[in-house]
């Protein structure tokens, strides 16, 4: 990667940190060209982005990490961010702040000033600041902190080319102390007991103080166990810790420096964004917005993308004018047989794989990518949150689960990746249950709508039910199995910003590439392997073994069989399938709503499965998925029942 | 008889002063779990006196069996009673007073024996009940606690407690858990911060300097403002 081939290149090395939600990677990407995604809402950057940027003639490595409120880590990726300070010390470290926050800004400062690197501080989103009356003096600034100071508007550029220019010139925080004797004192001590070559030891004797339980285990791994260092001792005469008494003083020292160097025009009235802001927080509003919100994602996604776009591109682009000519080419390079029938017969790679992949799941995932931009740019989603937590509380999850999940209706493959976002681990195994259960995808949901705007909305009516009924049920059934306790919800509220054009279509593309990248090999493997399949006779005799549960249990036709054993290897694969078949018309309106749910709660796509093997480990994701199988056959099984019960559909 | 505790006694003698110090030393050690006699005595000869422990035996306020001691008489009671009136005036002094480090042990040692049981109430219901002294030592409940007549309009209270549009200052953060403390520290939350209330459901918003943080109810409420 990128990595590699800087390391013989650039020698410097440069770390990007600030709080979450205030551009480090807008700045990462204006310094080195490379693109990370970037919302409007905290803890989007979950891994360590590294990238090359020419600054001041020079090739620099620039780094940009997880967004940290405190060194004090309270979530895996700040873990990941602290230590990545301690183990690469950068030669500089630039500090990305959110101007309209100067104190907040400086306590961060106060405490990054400890790592003892050459510092610079960009003052970010200086525009917000401007337009709420905030003025700063970044020369007074400079002169409190003893480091150069950078006001910027990164999604226009603005202030970039000063922050080239400033890298150049960093210095170590030269400012006033902000530790009190006393913990000074202890910090001294602790400080000799650790080992000799610890880098940052001022940090990682603060972190010990401050009965940090990370740091001992870093310490261990990093000085190849030895004994713990303790620092209780050192703790017990602070009664309420040390590490509030230093927040404390590192608060007052903080707006004493703001004070100097800031000042406010006027009390300028919120405007009205920030009113509908508020707005936005209260229940009635809220929810008005959020089936505003879905509204429009149906008609966007679900009729304008899955059913018009589609019916284009699969019918007139792919069936008039591609696929005619590329299936003249082959005939005429190939004789007839099993290796033209591999790319262009009815199951062939090109005919049936790059088809669907290109043709029905990809128009669909793109507009979703779309719309999902647009919805995090605005900062509706930590809104959202504050509304649902209270309807998470009962699968012993908060409203921060909201985030992975509304991303999961575009990809639960990228959903399972952001469950990082989470706090602990028992959140992450719950969300990561969730998605592969009964959150569909967008590839799934577009086939889903499609089939369902086909029947009534009755139809439509005992899916959503059933999925939902499926969502809470086992989603408390899982809170209560999994040990350990619910986190209490906290989330800070960024402002309701207008998205910004460039910024949606940048992400859009950048969610597009990656699921090319990692959905196309996967549809194509799969179709390979129908094909095989289908060659050996294996499809037939999988068909006839499966067939009870399938024609028996779930009361479809024998043909679904192929669609449902198809959604093992990907679930939209599967759903494409269920959507030839219905359009064929080999479905009544009730198999269509038994198979939908059926494969709506089934295993989620091979792509998906692959990384819960690998974020929760193969155990857990194999339990997941025998879980998932079962309910979504139960839930099938349970539907017909049901709609044999009532006499069919209305 | 003894007279230590009864609220209308002017002054204490110096003996009286042990003793309730005594007490206050034995509650603490009963509250840890700890209930060996040896330690006891060996912790009240440290902390107050050599004669203290003897003495409390006389006048029936304590009793030792197997090697264990336990409260009797009005014993307990006397040591609930002085160890609610030094940690509630620990709270005073460190919350509204804002005195802090060595002296605010040295005054609060002096308070215990001053402080009469009433006043103790006032202050409790003054600073919103609160249920830990500044040091994290569980205050024991008074009569007044979990009673929702009040007289006294609180000067502290949660901030769950404030109205919308109301404003405090952030005393001291009641959590018991050193990594939820963290947590609300790095939200800028941390003792001094000035906080706005914006609004109480579904959670808790409250503006933070210049962002808005949005808290559960139960958060909330283990952050203790003083009012502006």
């Amino acid at each position: 990667m990128l990595l590699s081939e800087s390391k013989t290149v650039a020698t410097l090395r440069l770390a990007l940190v600030g709080q979450p939600n205030v551009g480090k990677s807008v700045l990462f990407q204006a310094l080195t060209g490379r693109y990370v995604t970037v919302s409007n809402y905290p803890g989007t950057t979950v891994e360590i982005a590294r990238g090359v940027g020419d600054l001041g003639g020079r090739a620099w490595q620039v780094v940009d990490t997880p967004g940290i409120r405190s060194l004090l880590p309270r979530s895996e990726d700040e873990v990941a961010t602290r230590n990545h300070l301690l183990e690469e010390p950068p030669d500089v470290l630039v500090q990305i702040a959110d101007a309209k926050d100067l104190r907040r800004a400086l306590r961060l400062t106060l405490e990054l000033a400890r790592l003892g690197r050459p510092m610079v501080l960009v003052l970010n989103l200086a525009d917000e600041a401007r337009a709420r009356g905030l003025g700063v003096s970044v020369e007074k600034l400079t002169a409190a902190l003893g480091f150069p100071v950078v006001e910027t508007v990164a999604v226009t550029g603005e202030g970039v080319a000063e922050l080239r220019r400033a890298i150049g010139a960093a210095l170590p925080y030269a400012g006033p102390p902000a530790d009190p004797p006393e913990v000074a004192r202890a910090l001294h001590s602790a400080l000799r007991r650790l080992p000799a070559d610890c880098p940052s030891p001022g940090v990682v004797a603060e972190m010990l103080l401050a009965g940090e339980p990370t740091m001992g285990r870093w310490l261990r791994r990093r000085f190849n166990g030895g004994a713990p260092i303790d620092c209780d001792d050192l703790r017990r005469p602070f009664h309420a810790g040390p590490e509030i008494l230093l927040a404390s003083s590192r608060r007052m020292l903080a707006d004493e420096i703001a004070a100097r160097a800031s000042w406010r025009t006027g009390g300028a009235a919120p405007a009205w964004l920030d009113r509908l802001g508020m707005l936005l927080l209260q229940p009635a509003a809220g929810i008005a917005a959020a089936v505003v919100a879905l509204l429009a994602l149906y008609e966007f996604v679900g009729v304008f993308a899955a059913t018009t776009a589609v019916n284009f591109i699969e019918n007139t682009v792919f069936g008039a004018w591609l696929l005619p000519p590329v299936k003249a080419a082959f005939d005429a390079v190939l004789p007839p047989g099993w290796f033209r029938d591999m790319w262009v017969g009815d199951m062939g790679l090109i005919t049936m794989g790059l088809t669907y992949a290109l043709a029905i799941i990809l128009p669909v995932v793109t507009a979703f990518f779309l719309f999902f931009s647009v919805l995090e740019d605005s900062g509706y989603l930590p809104r959202l949150s504050v509304l649902l937590d209270r309807l998470f509380r009962p699968l012993g999850l908060n409203g921060k689960a909201v985030f992975p999940m509304v991303l999961g209706l575009g990809c639960g493959t990228m959903a399972t990746l952001t469950t990082r976002v989470l706090d602990t681990r028992r959140e992450r195994l719950l969300v990561t249950l969730l998605i592969a259960l009964a959150v569909p995808c967008s590839a799934q949901l577009g086939v889903v709508m499609g089939l369902l705007s086909g029947i009534s909305a009755a139809g439509a009516g005992v899916w959503l039910a059933a999925i939902l009924a499926s969502f809470f049920s086992i989603g408390w059934a899982a809170g209560r199995l999994v040990p350990g306790g619910r986190v209490p919800f906290w989330i800070e509220i960024p402002p309701l910003r207008w998205p910004r054009a460039d910024n949606i279509l940048m992400k859009t593309q950048a969610r597009v590439w990656w699921y090319l990248r990692e959905a196309v090999p996967y549809f194509l493997a799969g179709t390979l392997a129908m094909f095989i399949l289908d060659r050996t006779g294996g499809l037939r005799a999988l068909e006839t073994s499966l067939s009870p549960v399938v024609t028996g249990w779930l009361g479809l036709p024998r043909e679904a069989t192929f669609a449902l054993v198809s959604g093992f290897l990907k679930r939209d694969y599967g759903a494409a399938g269920f959507y030839a078949l219905a359009r064929r018309g080999l479905l009544s309106p009730e198999q269509i709503v038994v198979s939908l749910v059926t494969l709506t709660l089934f295993l989620p796509c091979l792509a998906q499965f692959l990384l819960m093997i690998k974020e929760r480990g193969a155990r857990t994701a194999f339990a997941v998925a025998g879980v998932v199988t079962l309910v979504a056959l139960g839930a099938g099984g349970a539907t017909r029942a049901a709609l044999a019960a009532i006499g069919g559909l209305p | 008889m003894t007279y230590i505790g009864a609220a209308m006694t002017p002054l204490k003698s110096r003996i009286e002063e042990e003793l309730e110090q005594a007490l206050g030393v034995l509650w603490q050690m009963q509250a840890r779990g700890e209930a060996s006699e040896a330690k006891a005595r060996e912790e009240v000869a440290g902390r107050v006196s050599r004669e203290a422990f003897g003495a409390l035996m006389e006048r029936g306020l304590l009793k030792a069996a197997d090697g264990k001691f336990h409260f009797a008489g009005k014993g307990e009671t006397l040591a609930r009673d002085v160890t609610r009136r030094h940690l509630l005036a620990e709270r005073l002094l460190a919350d509204v007073l804002d005195i802090r480090g060595p002296s605010l042990d040295a005054n609060a040692c002096q308070w215990e024996h001053i402080l009469s049981n009433e006043v103790a109430t006032s202050i409790c219901v003054l600073l919103g009940h609160p249920k830990t002294c500044p040091h994290g030592e569980p205050i024991p409940d008074g009569d007044c606690c979990g009673s929702e007549a009040e007289a006294l309009e609180p000067l502290m209270c949660p901030l769950s407690a404030l109205e919308p549009g109301a404003e405090g200052r952030i005393a001291y953060l009641a959590l018991p858990d050193p990594s939820l403390l963290h947590r609300l520290m790095s939200l800028g939350l941390v003792p001094g911060t000035r906080v706005r209330l914006k609004q109480a459901s579904p959670a808790v918003i409250v503006q933070v300097e210049e962002s808005l943080v949005a808290l559960e109810f139960a958060l909330a409420s283990a952050i203790v403002v003083r009012r502006i």
